[in-house]
């Protein structure tokens, strides 16, 4: 599980590892159907950011990282994440396994 | 009187609001305006963002540059 190290009232700063982001990626798949917008939107997205520099919060597409904290990260205005290379490589390979079937969610709301 | 059209402390919003109140700043900003954007932390992931959404639309130079405090100017370009 993420390690959340509050610093102040308003500061946190977020550590994961690799076996965070294949928690995201089990969780993502036990809904796909749920986190159908964050699968798509982390696939679509995180070539262009470089893998390791995505922003969750660029695309609203925070929902799965959230669950990892056990903490409210919007209640903190200074936010900073330390998280390895694998971190981000693993979540991207994982959502793209899982891209096809969300973008099928994504694109048929009547379905949800 | 500032050299800016606008400044934006990031530090003062909440993640899911910093780079929806950056953009709409600069979207706001007339061509060949600039803003100044002020972060407690370098604003990499931000720089990628406006590649993506504004790309050959934007300057992007940093006034300040760490450890602590990072300012960058940001201008639009027409």
């Amino acid at each position: 599980m993420a390690n959340v190290e509050i610093l102040d009232e308003n500061s946190v700063c977020i550590h994961v590892a690799l076996e965070d982001a294949v928690q995201m990626v089990k969780w993502a798949a036990e809904d796909i159907k749920g986190y159908a917008s964050e699968i798509v939107t982390i696939s679509e997205k995180m070539p262009a950011f470089d893998f390791i520099y995505f922003c969750f919060y660029a695309y609203d597409s925070a929902r799965l990282f959230e669950r990892l904290l056990g903490v409210d990260p919007r209640q903190y205005t200074s936010f900073s994440l330390d998280a390895p290379d694998a971190f981000f490589y693993a979540l991207y390979g994982g959502m793209q396994a899982l891209y096809a079937q969300a973008v099928q969610y994504a694109t048929s709301p009547q379905e949800n | 009187m500032s050299q800016y059209a606008a400044t934006v402390k990031a530090m003062e919003y909440p993640p899911q609001l910093k780079h929806k109140v950056i953009f709409q700043t600069f979207e706001s900003l007339q061509p060949n305006e600039e803003m100044l954007l002020i972060n407690d932390h370098d604003p990499v992931p931000l720089r990628y963002q406006f590649e993506l959404e504004h790309p050959g639309k934007f300057t992007w130079e940093y006034v300040e540059r760490g450890p602590s405090l990072f300012q960058v100017k940001i201008g639009r370009v027409e």
